[in-house]
C-alpha cells in the first residue's frame, strides 16, 4: 500500500494526494444512505495526463478506482467500493471554450451545472436539464448519470446534449469521440456509451454540450386539483396536446403539507397540485401556450390557478417546488427517494398503484416528481433507527419498482443504478445484460472501473 | 438542535449528505479536499460517531479548519445549525484533551489576562455613568483597533453611553475553539456586571452573537441590541465626511448570516453625506468570509491570509477607495489581505459625527 500511495504523490504531488484516515472518511460515501467505505486513497488530477497515468498505474495493479464530481448521487454511483482510488475531479472545472456560433461549449467535468449556466447566460445560452441539486452536481456526473430534471420534458435529458468526450479508459488509453456537427450518421455514437455509465467505462475528462438558446419569457402557473388522479389527468393531457411545457411538476398532498409547515404557503384542500411552465422567445409565445393548457387544464376542474404575475411570484413558485425533498429530509431521519418513471399515458393508473403499494406496506410516503415525462420520486418517509419502517420502506420501493418496469417503465428516470438498483437492474434488462456485460469486459478487462456498480 | 448547549451528534445523524452546503464555503474553496467543506466535516464526524475513527489529531485539524461563517446553514436542506454542530464536537474534542496548541494558549491567555491577546488591562474609555444604556466594547477593538477604540472613547459620552471597566472576553473564541467551560466563567463575570442595564450595545459581530444566541444557552439572558441599530435608532445624528469616499461593505458572518442584521449597517453607512457605499459580489447572507473567525486566524494564519485576500480582491473589483465592516474581527483580518483601506463603523462614526452632535 505505501509504494502505492508514493505512486500516486509521484503524479499528483503531496498536494494532490490524500492519504489520512480522517479524510479520506470525507469520502466514505455520496449523499446515498449506507455503510461508510473509506477509499485507501485520494487524488485531485488537474489534468488529462493525470487522469491517464492513474488509470494505467491502477489498471496493472487491480487496483480499484472511483470518481467523484459532487458526490451528490443517491443511488450510490461515486459510493467508494473498497479498496478503491476515489477520483476527485473538483480541480478540472474550466470552461475551455463557448462557441456561440455553434451553440456549444467546451468543459472540463468538474464545474457545478449551475456555474456552468452562470458563464452561459452571458453569451445568450442555456444547458437545460435542471438537475434540482443543480448548485452542487458537476457536468461529468451528469453526463455519468445521464441526469435530468424540470426541464426535460421539455428539452430532454443530458444525453441529448453532448456531443464530444474525451475519455480515458481503464488502461489509461484517451479517445476524443463523438463531432461538434450538429448531426453525424458517421457509424455509431460512441458518446452514448459513456452516457449513463456511472463511471463503469472510462473517465469522462471533457465534455462538448450542445446549447440552446436561452428564453427570454415565462409563464408560470400552480395549478391544485380536488383529487391527485384530477392533476395526473391533466399533466398527461398538456403533454400530449400541443407545446410541452418547459416544467411539469407533480406535488401530492403529503408534499404540500410538508412543504407549507413553517411557511406562509397556502394550497387550499387540493389533494395534488401541477406547476406548469412555458418558455419562450417571444411575450406572444408563451401566452398562446398558456391560454392553450388553461384550456386543457380546465376540463379537469382545478379548485384553484395561481398564475405568477412576474419574476418574483414564479421564483417562489420554483422555491416552494424546490423546497419539496428538503421538507421531507426535516421530517424524517431517513428519507429513501425513488426514481421511476412510466409511458406518460401510464401515469395516472401508475399513480393510484404506487399510493396503494405505500399504504399495503404501511409506509408514509410522499410523492412528487416530473410528471411530464413520467417520472415520479416517491419518497418513504422513515426513522432510520426503525430497522422494521426500513425493511418495509425498502419494500415499498422494490414494489414500485417492479409495477413500474411492468408497465413498460424503468427503474430510474435520472438517479441511475448505482448500488441501490442493482436488484432491478438484470430483471429490467434481461437478455440484454449479456450485451452490458460484454461491453464491460471489452472496456475494462481487469473490472477496477466503479465495480459493485450497475453489475445486476 | 444542537449547539453549544448539546451534543454534535444529533446534528451529524440528521445530516443527509446531499452536499448543499457545500458551494460557497470558503475553506474547501481554498483547500479543496472534501473534508475541508462542511458536508466532509459531517462524515468525519459521522465515522467517530459510528466507532470507525478514533479522535485524534488529524480530526481536530479538519474541525478546526471552519471559521463558523455560516455559510453552509444558507444551503442546509435539513435546517442544521452547522457551525454550532462544529463547535459543539469541538467541546467535546476538548474534554478529550484535543485542543490546538495555539487555542490552548488563546484560552490561557484569556483566562489569565481577561483577554485573547494576553494584553494588560490598560486604560479603558470613560461613558456616560448616568446612562442606563452600556456599551459591550468587545477586546479586538480594545487591543488591536487603536483608532477605533479612541473613536470609541470620543464617542461613547458625546452618545450618552455607559462604559462597564470590568468588562471582559466575552468568550466567543473559547466557545468557537470548544473551551465551553471556561467561556462560561467569562459569561457569568460579564453577566454580574451587564444584567443590571436596560440595553446592553455590542459592536463587534462576535461580541454580538456570543451575547444574543450563546449566553442565553449559558443561562445568562441580557437585553442585548448592536450598534448600528442602536445608533439608527437615535435619529438625532447628523452624518457627514469632509471628503468624499467610495467604501466597499463587508458583512460580517457572525452579524449578517448569525444575527440577519444586514440593513442596519446600510442604513448607517448609506446615511453618511459624503460616503457612496457600495456592494460586493458576494453580499448579505451569501457574502464571503473574511477569514477572521472560529479560531482559524490563529491556528491556521496562513489560509486565514488567504482567505481575506480574496475578500480584498473582490472589494478592489468595485473600484471602491476602501472597505468598511461593523466587526472590528473582520477589519483586523481584512487589513492583513491587501493594500486596502480597512475601517470600521465606529472610525466612520468618528470622521462623521458633527462637534454638535
Amino acid at each position: 500500500m505505501e509504494d502505492l500511495q508514493d505512486e500516486l504523490r509521484g503524479i499528483f504531488g503531496d498536494e494532490r494526494t490524500l492519504t489520512d484516515d480522517a479524510d479520506l472518511f470525507a469520502y466514505s460515501r455520496d449523499a446515498t444512505p449506507g455503510e461508510m467505505v473509506p477509499p485507501v486513497a485520494v487524488v485531485r488530477p488537474a489534468t488529462t495526463v493525470e487522469v491517464s497515468t492513474l488509470l494505467a498505474l491502477c489498471n496493472s495493479r487491480r487496483v480499484p478506482v472511483v470518481f467523484r464530481g459532487a458526490g451528490s448521487s443517491l443511488s450510490g454511483s461515486s459510493t467508494p467500493s473498497p479498496g478503491c482510488i476515489v477520483v476527485d475531479f473538483r480541480d478540472m472545472n474550466k470552461v475551455l471554450e463557448v462557441d456561440k456560433a455553434n451553440r456549444l461549449v467546451v468543459t472540463q467535468p468538474g464545474i457545478t451545472f449551475a456555474a456552468l449556466n452562470r458563464i452561459l447566460e452571458k453569451h445568450g445560452l442555456l444547458f437545460p436539464p435542471g438537475p434540482s441539486s443543480g448548485e452542487v452536481c458537476t457536468i461529468g456526473g451528469m453526463v455519468a448519470n445521464n441526469a435530468s430534471g424540470i426541464g426535460a420534458v421539455k428539452y430532454g435529458v443530458t444525453a441529448d446534449y453532448v456531443q464530444q468526450l474525451e475519455v480515458v479508459l481503464a488502461d489509461g488509453e484517451v479517445f476524443r469521440i463523438g463531432t461538434r456537427a450538429m448531426k453525424s450518421s458517421a457509424g455509431p455514437d460512441l458518446c452514448q456509451l459513456f452516457v449513463g455509465s456511472e463511471g463503469t467505462l472510462g473517465a469522462i475528462t471533457e465534455v462538448t454540450l450542445r446549447l440552446r438558446r436561452l428564453p427570454g419569457y415565462y409563464r408560470t402557473m400552480l395549478v391544485g386539483f380536488k383529487k391527485s388522479q384530477d392533476a395526473a389527468s391533466s399533466a398527461i393531457s398538456l403533454v400530449q396536446n400541443g407545446e410541452p411545457p418547459c416544467g411539469l411538476e407533480y406535488m401530492d398532498r403529503k408534499t404540500l403539507d410538508l412543504v407549507r409547515h413553517g411557511t406562509d404557503l397556502e394550497f387550499g384542500e387540493c389533494g395534488a397540485v401541477l406547476l406548469v411552465e412555458y418558455s419562450g422567445y417571444t411575450a406572444g409565445e408563451v401566452k398562446r401556450d398558456e391560454g392553450r393548457a388553461n384550456d386543457i387544464l380546465s376540463e379537469n376542474k382545478p379548485v384553484f390557478t395561481k398564475q405568477a404575475a412576474d419574476a418574483r411570484e414564479r421564483e417562489s413558485l420554483w422555491e416552494a417546488r424546490r423546497a419539496a425533498y428538503p421538507a421531507m429530509a426535516r421530517a424524517c431521519t431517513a428519507p429513501i427517494i425513488g426514481d421511476v418513471v412510466v409511458p406518460v399515458s401510464e401515469f395516472a393508473e401508475a399513480l393510484v398503484d404506487f399510493e396503494a403499494t405505500a399504504d399495503r406496506h404501511d409506509v408514509p410516503t410522499a410523492f412528487f416528481g416530473h410528471v411530464g415525462d413520467g417520472n415520479i420520486h416517491p419518497v418513504t418517509l422513515t426513522d432510520g433507527e426503525d430497522d422494521g419502517a426500513m425493511r418495509r420502506a425498502q419494500q415499498v420501493h422494490g414494489d414500485i419498482v417492479r409495477l413500474a418496469q411492468g408497465m413498460g417503465g424503468t427503474s430510474t428516470g435520472e438517479h441511475g443504478i448505482g448500488t441501490t438498483k442493482n436488484r432491478f437492474f438484470a430483471a429490467e434488462y434481461g437478455g440484454n445484460m449479456r450485451l452490458v456485460r460484454d461491453l464491460k469486459k471489452t472496456l475494462d478487462p481487469n473490472g477496477i472501473l466503479n465495480p459493485g456498480k450497475m453489475e445486476g | 438542535m444542537t449547539g453549544n448547549d448539546g451534543d454534535y451528534r444529533e446534528g451529524v445523524l440528521r445530516c443527509i449528505r446531499c452536499g448543499y452546503c457545500t458551494p460557497g464555503c470558503p475553506i474547501l474553496e481554498h483547500l479543496r479536499w472534501e473534508g475541508a467543506g462542511p458536508r466532509g466535516k459531517m462524515m468525519i464526524l459521522r465515522a467517530m460517531h459510528d466507532g470507525h475513527l478514533d479522535a485524534g489529531q488529524n480530526v481536530l485539524e479538519r474541525l478546526a479548519q471552519c471559521t463558523t461563517c455560516g455559510h453552509c446553514q444558507e444551503g442546509c436542506v435539513t435546517g442544521l445549525d452547522v457551525s454550532s454542530v462544529f463547535e459543539a464536537a469541538r467541546y467535546d474534542l476538548a474534554q478529550r484533551g484535543l485542543l490546538l496548541d495555539a487555542h490552548r494558549e488563546m484560552g490561557k491567555r484569556v483566562r489569565d489576562t481577561n483577554n485573547p491577546y494576553g494584553e494588560s488591562a490598560g486604560h479603558f474609555p470613560k461613558g456616560d455613568d448616568e446612562s442606563m444604556d452600556a456599551l459591550f466594547i468587545g477586546c479586538t477593538y480594545r487591543y488591536r483597533r487603536p483608532r477605533a477604540f479612541e473613536a470609541i472613547e470620543r464617542l461613547a459620552p458625546r452618545l450618552g453611553i455607559a462604559t462597564v471597566s470590568e468588562e471582559v472576553c466575552c468568550g466567543s473564541p473559547l466557545l468557537r475553539t470548544g473551551q465551553r467551560e471556561l467561556a462560561c466563567e467569562f459569561a457569568r463575570r460579564n453577566f454580574e456586571v451587564f444584567s443590571d442595564y436596560r440595553k446592553i450595545v455590542t459592536t463587534c459581530a462576535g461580541c454580538a452573537i456570543t451575547l444574543t444566541r450563546d449566553y442565553p444557552k449559558m443561562g445568562f439572558e441580557m437585553p442585548v441590541t448592536e450598534l448600528t441599530g442602536y445608533l439608527l435608532d437615535r435619529g438625532d445624528l447628523d452624518l457627514k465626511l469632509d471628503e468624499p469616499v467610495k467604501l466597499a461593505y463587508h458583512d460580517p458572518c457572525h452579524l449578517g448570516r448569525g444575527l440577519d442584521v444586514y440593513e442596519e449597517p446600510r442604513m448607517l453607512l448609506g446615511s453618511v453625506e459624503n460616503l457612496e457605499l457600495v456592494e460586493m459580489e458576494t453580499r448579505l447572507s451569501d457574502s464571503t468570509c473574511c477569514g477572521g473567525g472560529g479560531g482559524v486566524a490563529s491556528g491556521f494564519p496562513e489560509l486565514s491570509a488567504m482567505m481575506a485576500k480574496k475578500r480584498v480582491a473582490e472589494a478592489k473589483k468595485t473600484g471602491a477607495d476602501g472597505i468598511v465592516t461593523s466587526c472590528p474581527l473582520c477589519a483586523n483580518n481584512l487589513s492583513k489581505g491587501g493594500e486596502m483601506k480597512v475601517l470600521d463603523v465606529w472610525e466612520v462614526m468618528d470622521m462623521a459625527i458633527s462637534e454638535n452632535d
